[in-house]
């Protein structure tokens, strides 16, 4: 395990970030000490409590949130503000609606002033592993939520951004499509080579999608313990039914007990 | 094409047999009070008003077309313009929007004299009235739909390191077309309401003038007639303008269909 982690090259760094907002009735500390680190072609989860500060965080390593205390490495090199070599999804598709699908596909390209022409194969490629095909032409206001998510990973995979962010993306999903955007997921992460980061309330959407799970506190937000899920890849739907899995869920479940109650007695 | 129109029929059908169940009302209801015509002509007679080419219709809804569509042309220009402007900075913002409310809380009316010493008289100051009674709604439907943006779609383009200038061009402003739009439909309306105003006030050509005219010789019927130029007017403009949303934004037809 330790050989096999330092033959990988850390992508991303994360030290003792801290974050508060300002409100009228002074500082919200958010963040209070976060670090972690996420290896080239890793997919790591984050769980936490609803308003732990998981959005916060992924928007200050997106650099569209300044922090104050703490420093962020993009392969060794510190990074303040956006790049381009990471790429966000959020909770909601936030496509453009007066776009259709294929030109949505390509708003990147357009937005940083490439050639769209050049694009536009590798687009349509997306399009057709994300089952999207026969939709290129159509608007997101005639797709489902999930066809309007699967647009919008498209969207963050045609510039190919080396690390994903994605903000529970599946969250307003009904839990059967979410299930099958989860397999889904993990094939397009398996073809493409990248790096995610996802985060998401869900323990067993974590437990099934990570090869680490961060697991954060209640606001402020703390680590409380990273735990890597050693479950045999590719994996499908009877994953679930193993018994490793339901150990590691267990684990996750037990070890955000404790947050789940302080929940519900705040 | 066959399935359009009859769409469009059914849509319209209503409000056709609504208008000839009136007009015919209005026939009949002359008839039987024999009410004097310089009180209440009959539909018959405001139509063959409208034939009555000593009116000069053609001529005087000229005047009065090149009014509205002038003032309105400017209005959704400097509108869209100044939408923009005030939402580009809170500098800017703070301070022009105070000014834009005081002078739209004045009534044009009353600035209509103004206008006509500094511009003389004729086409020219009632295009400027229109123009000023039409605007505001412009400039503020712009502003909100160009500051009111789900925050996401801004992440998503500063993710991208997309300059601000190009998120307005390229995200902001279009996310504001219908509110735009919306502004615009609004701003018709006051267009013809502005060149009215301004033909009042003081004008020897337009529907207005026509409306001058026959009220001096107890024309009724000529009246009414004006009355109708100047609704097929204040509808073409409304049209046009419903059109080029149309064209512009074929992304919001898919939901009605
Ligand atoms: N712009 C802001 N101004 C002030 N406080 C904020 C702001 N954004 C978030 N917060 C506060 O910071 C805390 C963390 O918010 P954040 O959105 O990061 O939580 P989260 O873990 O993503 O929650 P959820 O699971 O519900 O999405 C919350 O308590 C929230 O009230
Ligand atoms: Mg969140």
């Amino acid at each position: 395990m330790e050989e096999q982690n330092s033959r990988r090259d850390k992508l991303i760094i994360l030290r003792n970030i801290q974050k508060s907002y300002s409100s009228r009735e002074g500082p919200i500390l958010a963040i209070e000490d976060v670090s972690f680190e996420v290896e080239e072609g890793d997919f790591v989860v984050i769980v936490g409590p609803s308003g732990c500060g998981k959005s916060t965080l992924l928007k200050i390593i997106a650099g569209l949130l300044d922090y104050d205390k703490g420093s962020i490495k993009l392969r060794g090199k510190e990074i303040s503000g956006p790049v381009r070599d990471i790429g966000m999804i959020f909770q909601e598709p936030a496509l453009l609606r007066w776009k259709t699908v294929i030109n949505n596909v390509l708003s990147p390209i357009e937005l940083m002033g490439m050639n769209k022409e050049e694009y536009r194969q590798k687009a349509e490629e997306l399009l057709q592993l994300t089952n999207l095909a026969g939709f290129k032409n159509k608007y997101p206001s005639e797709l489902s939520g999930g066809m309007q998510q699967r647009v919008s990973i498209c969207r963050s995979l045609v510039y190919d951004p080396s690390l994903i962010l994605m903000d529970e993306p599946f969250g307003a999903l009904d839990a059967m499509t979410r299930e099958k955007m989860n397999i889904e997921l993990l094939d397009i992460w398996r073809e493409s080579r990248k790096t995610i980061l996802f985060v998401t309330h869900s323990i067993p959407e974590a437990a099934f999608l990570a090869d680490r799970v961060v697991a954060l506190s209640d606001r402020p937000a703390r680590i409380n313990e990273e735990i890597a899920v050693d479950l045999d890849r590719p994996r499908k739907l009877t994953t679930k039914t193993e018994n490793e899995y339901d150990e590691y869920t267990e684990r996750l479940y037990q070890l955000m007990r404790g947050e789940f109650e302080t929940e519900v007695a705040s | 094409m066959w399935k359009k129109l009859s769409k469009l029929l059914e849509q319209i059908y209503p409000f056709i047999g609504l208008l000839i169940l009136l007009v015919g009302f209005w026939q009949i209801l002359v008839v039987i009070t024999n009410i004097q015509t310089y009180l209440l002509p009959s539909p018959l007679k405001v139509v063959r008003a409208l034939g009555d080419m000593q009116w000069r219709w053609f001529y005087q809804a000229e005047a009065t077309s090149i009014e509205i569509f002038g003032g309105f042309l400017l209005a959704a220009s400097v509108g869209i313009l100044l939408g923009i402007t005030i939402t580009w900075s809170n500098i800017l913002r703070r301070a022009i929007l105070p000014l834009l409310v005081f002078l739209n809380s004045l009534p044009k009316i009353a600035l209509a004299p103004l206008f006509i010493i500094w511009l003389g008289y004729g086409i020219i100051p009632n295009i400027v009235i229109a123009f000023t009674s039409a605007f505001f709604p412009v400039v503020i439907n712009t502003a909100t739909g160009v500051k009111e943006i789900d925050p996401n779609l801004v992440d998503f383009a500063k993710s991208l390191q997309v300059p601000k200038w190009k998120r307005f061009l390229k995200i902001r402003i279009p996310n504001a077309l219908p509110q735009i739009f919306a502004g615009l439909k609004t701003s018709s309306t006051l267009a013809v309401i502005g060149a009215i105003v301004g033909e009042f006030v003081a004008s020897s050509r337009g529907l207005a003038a026509v409306i001058m005219q026959a009220q001096g010789i107890l024309a009724t019927e000529a009246i009414f007639a004006a009355l109708v130029w100047i609704s097929v007017l204040g509808l073409g403009l409304y049209g046009l303008v419903a059109l080029t949303e149309k064209v512009f934004m074929p992304w919001a037809q898919v939901i009605e269909e």
